[in-house]
């Protein structure tokens, strides 16, 4: 067999050349990762889950802060249903939704599962281009990778490949599964695992995520069914990255023919196989009968996408889809109670937070950044505005991912201490803030915003926030004009605390972007930490060196620290599901309720 | 009759060049559509090439004239996020939402005649009281709540319909199709009562009475031809309307028409199939607006004296 991988790796170890060069005044050595994780962005798929009407509303709306003068404190008002949350730091919430009961109507011919927005579809279905998370949860059910997380998010299990072992710091080496074949019949096999793995790093082929993966030098074939996989340096979060949908396996004949071919057509080694697909339309697949593993209950599955959130609500409702993503908190009762279908909830992998403009008065001093998150009144907001529907954290990590500090306690709700520390700050009477906000991309986060704005105003804070538009944000963010606190959103997706601090935190990102303020953080005591951690192979001491960064990066108050999102799951009767913490639907996960 | 439709012809190239002269400034007003294309994570680097790419470094002018020059040969550029000419792309969906729209108008103009006519030629009567209820409902009812409540009650209370999608069987038809037409329906009722009305007052009416003509052929031969004038312009206006309509129709339903076209394209500010879009619905909206002039010398020869 011959295979063209057009890799240039000339180019590729320039490109990587160039990016040392251009930041080596701040730090010598990030090279090739330090590219790698910059663009590791799963952070903003584009995923409104409002309804449009409301989203289009105007941009330039300045919402009414709080006055200070009437401090009168307006609790917030929980419903007396909502349930106190009494999780543990680090563990993951867990919700007490109903089990599946009894299915009304026929057993479905199809399983519909539905989302708010189409995948980005620049790529068409080639699975290992995309940064996409909605293109990621279609194209697994066809394409599979050499490893993969479990549920909880930490353990890394087989998939393709049997075992592995780390040779060196440089390489890894994996044992292959000897019996699978790929959809249009042909062999998998360590070639086709080195071409599977190159081709998102060629030219002709390259995706988005291309720097991501740029760590890995090679794949040695070493024979049929071993390969070994090398790195540039030594990198502690290859497996992590192996387990990246861009590092799926696909039939190398075929896609090494026409490069083009993966973009309309699908031949990997997963439980489905693609059955009908063209651009803005369903995507159908069939169940792969000679697929390896445990073939799945459901023969066919569509994926399809309601834009319109009560019209997705509706569609759960009659019956016409069977999971759907993004359910509104407040319908969660109403949909429990009807026959034939229920709510399942799991806490996401996606943490919402405020970036603080930490060079700008008043916010340049730690104090006033302290007691802006001490005047949040984050968990209130979470009880009442999410009805419960969140999981607070303190910094910015989500539980599972590695590195995660178990001992530090969020910053609780304390008005008081809030006050006292702008005292010290030198604010006696106060200070006013803005807070820069969007709405309609993730559950109820207007609402969030406006009411921890409210918030702030017993502790003197006056907040003032402006709603844009979110493209509209990010071009304020670049041209500086939004001191305060401006929202973001992360949904790390290695699980590793390093691809959270550093495409965020780090000064190598703020500089690539020039200083403006979509990255406004970059603390040289902070980026040692994180620094050193990156090429640190000992997992204790990579762990303490993350609690270390997530305290002075808390003690600092880099941001308004939020909650994980809980992502809220419409399901009918006739199907059985756990939900999971990666915002992953898969029919292969699921079974009909006979 | 040559000189009229050539002379209302050129009012149309001057419209649709004005439509889309309004577009190119609009879309540009809202800013940058690279970065968002690029995302959050693009580099200023990335960003400056890719604008070059897209011909968007050049001065405003200079975009717009090469945007004209495009634009008069139907060449909208590539879209910027989905696959394919721009132009390709609103057309592959057009399709839909001309189907939806021509039931909607269909529904309007069948049914607001009968009503109109019935209610004007039983003025006062509880009918009347009836329809005229209905009309100021159907003007007053937001289009997306009506949507919403159709779907709750047809679909998810009673399950009689589908509660979204498009699919070329009746069925899925009703609902979208109720709602685009309802304010549309209850406007040109309105119209059709107070048309008839004066009509069935002229003289000539009186005349045919006079005469021992059937009520019936009196009202739909004499009155319905006369009263039907105004009505034709007003048609030609709903048509425009339901075109516009249909965007907020078609996201409710799930209706994967140009109308969900156009409100993906601009939250993804891809100003190629924006513009497309829009130039579409403007022809369109004048095509049918120079049909109705030209039908309108047929129904009332006074016209092309002027």
């Amino acid at each position: 067999m011959v295979f063209k991988h057009n890799i240039d790796f000339e180019k590729l170890s320039k490109l990587a050349h160039k990016n040392l060069s251009r930041r080596s005044f701040i730090l010598g050595s990030a090279g090739v990762i330090g590219a790698g994780l910059i663009a590791a962005c799963e952070a903003d798929d584009d995923e409104p889950v409002d309804d449009t009407a409301e989203a289009v509303e105007d941009d330039d709306d300045e919402e009414p802060a709080a006055e200070p003068e009437d401090d009168e404190e307006e609790e917030l008002e929980v419903d007396d249903d909502v349930p106190e949350d009494d999780t543990e730091i680090g563990e993951v919430r867990q919700f007490d939704d109903p089990e599946p009961g009894e299915p009304t109507g026929d057993q479905p011919e199809e399983l519909v599962l539905a989302w708010g927005t189409f995948p980005s579809t620049d790529w068409g279905i080639d699975p290992q281009r995309h940064v996409n998370t909605i293109a990621e949860n279609w194209l697994r059910h066809m394409y599979e990778p050499l490893i993969q997380y479990d549920r909880d998010l930490e353990t890394i299990s087989p998939v393709l490949a049997t075992d592995w072992e780390r040779v060196d710091d440089l390489t890894v080496e994996f044992n292959l599964r000897e019996d699978v074949v790929f959809h249009n019949g042909e062999e998998f096999n360590a070639e086709a695992v080195r071409f599977s793995l190159l081709r998102p790093l060629a030219d002709e082929t390259a995706g988005d995520s291309r720097s991501t993966y740029a760590v890995i030098d090679d794949v040695e074939v070493v024979d049929d069914y071993t390969v070994r996989v090398i790195t540039g340096q030594p990198d502690p979060a290859l497996l992590s990255r192996l387990t990246g949908f861009h590092m799926t396996i696909i039939a190398p004949e075929w896609a090494g023919a026409d490069p083009e071919a993966p973009q309309t057509e699908a031949n990997g080694t997963g439980p489905y196989q693609l059955a009908e697909w063209s651009e803005r339309e369903d995507l159908v697949m069939e169940r792969f009968d000679d697929y390896w593993g445990d073939l799945p209950d459901i023969e066919r599955v569509r994926c399809t996408v309601l834009s319109e959130q009560s019209t997705r609500v509706s569609a759960v409702r009659t019956g016409e889809v069977h999971v759907a993503k993004d359910m509104p908190p407040e319908e969660i009762d109403s949909m429990n109670q009807e026959d034939g279908i229920r709510i399942a909830r799991a806490v996401s992998n996606r943490v919402p937070f405020y970036f603080i403009t930490t060079e700008v008065e008043p916010y340049d001093d730690p104090r006033v950044r302290q007691a802006i998150n001490l005047a949040a009144n984050v968990e209130g907001v979470i009880q009442a505005i999410l009805q419960g529907n969140g999981q607070r954290v303190s910094t910015i990590l989500p539980v599972w991912a590695f590195g995660f500090d178990e001992t530090l306690e969020p910053y609780p709700h304390d008005p008081e201490r809030a006050r006292e520390l702008l005292e010290e700050a030198g604010y006696p009477d106060g200070i006013d803030i803005q807070l820069w906000h969007i709405e309609g991309r993730y559950t109820k986060d207007r609402e969030v915003a406006e009411a921890m704005a409210q918030e702030m105003a017993a502790a003197g804070i006056n907040c003032t926030t402006e709603l844009r538009e979110w493209a509209t944000l990010v071009d304020m963010q670049r041209s500086q004009d939004t001191p305060g606190l401006i929202f973001a959103s992360w949904g790390n997706w290695i699980f590793d605390a390093d691809n959270s601090f550093f495409p965020l935190f780090s000064c190598l990102e703020a500089e690539d972007r020039d200083f403006d303020w979509t990255r406004p953080y970059c603390d040289e005591e902070f980026e040692e930490i994180i620094e050193e951690a990156r090429y640190e192979l000992d997992e204790e001491r990579r762990a303490e060196l993350y609690a270390d960064a997530q305290q002075y990066m808390y003690d600092e108050a880099a941001a308004l620290f939020m909650y994980q999102l809980v992502d809220i799951f419409g399901v009918n009767d006739w199907v059985v599901w756990e939900p999971r913490h990666d915002e992953m639907m898969w029919a292969h996960d699921m079974s009909w309720n006979t | 009759m040559g000189r009229y439709i050539l002379r209302r012809s050129i009012h149309a190239v001057f419209v649709i060049l004005g439509v889309i002269t309004a577009v190119f400034v609009i879309t540009n007003l809202t800013g940058d559509p690279v970065e968002l294309m690029l995302g959050e994570q693009a580099s200023q680097a990335d960003i400056e090439r890719v604008r070059a790419e897209l011909g968007m470094d050049r001065p405003l002018y200079i975009q717009y004239v090469n945007f004209l020059a495009d634009a008069v040969r139907g060449d909208f550029q590539d879209s910027l996020r989905f696959q394919g000419g721009a132009m390709e792309v609103v057309l592959s969906r057009f399709p839909r939402t001309l189907m939806l729209a021509g039931v909607a108008l269909a529904i309007s103009v069948v049914l607001s005649i009968t009503l109109g006519t019935i209610a004007a030629v039983k003025r006062h009567s509880p009918i009347d009281n009836v329809v005229m209820f209905l009309a100021l409902l159907g003007q007053s009812i937001p289009n997306f709540w009506l949507g919403i409540m159709l779907i709750l009650i047809f679909a998810v209370n009673l399950g009689l319909t589908p509660s979204q999608g498009y699919a070329p069987s009746p069925i899925h038809f009703v609902l979208p199709a109720i709602t685009l037409a309802a304010p549309g329906l209850a406007r040109l009722t309105r119209l059709t009562r107070s048309g008839m009305l004066d009509v069935l007052s002229e003289d000539y009416v009186r005349s045919a009475r006079a005469k021992g003509l059937q009520e019936q052929t009196i009202v739909i031969r004499h009155a319905l031809k006369n009263a039907s004038i105004p009505l034709v312009t007003v048609i030609g206006l709903d048509f425009g309307i339901l075109l516009g309509g249909a965007i907020i129709t078609e996201q409710i339903f799930q209706w994967n028409g140009v109308g969900q076209l156009l409100v993906e394209a601009i939250h993804a500010r891809d100003f190629p199939v924006i513009q497309a879009a829009v130039f579409i619905i403007a022809l369109s909206f004048v095509v049918i607006n120079l049909l109705v002039d030209i039908l309108y010398t047929w129904l009332d020869p006074r016209v092309r004296l002027e």
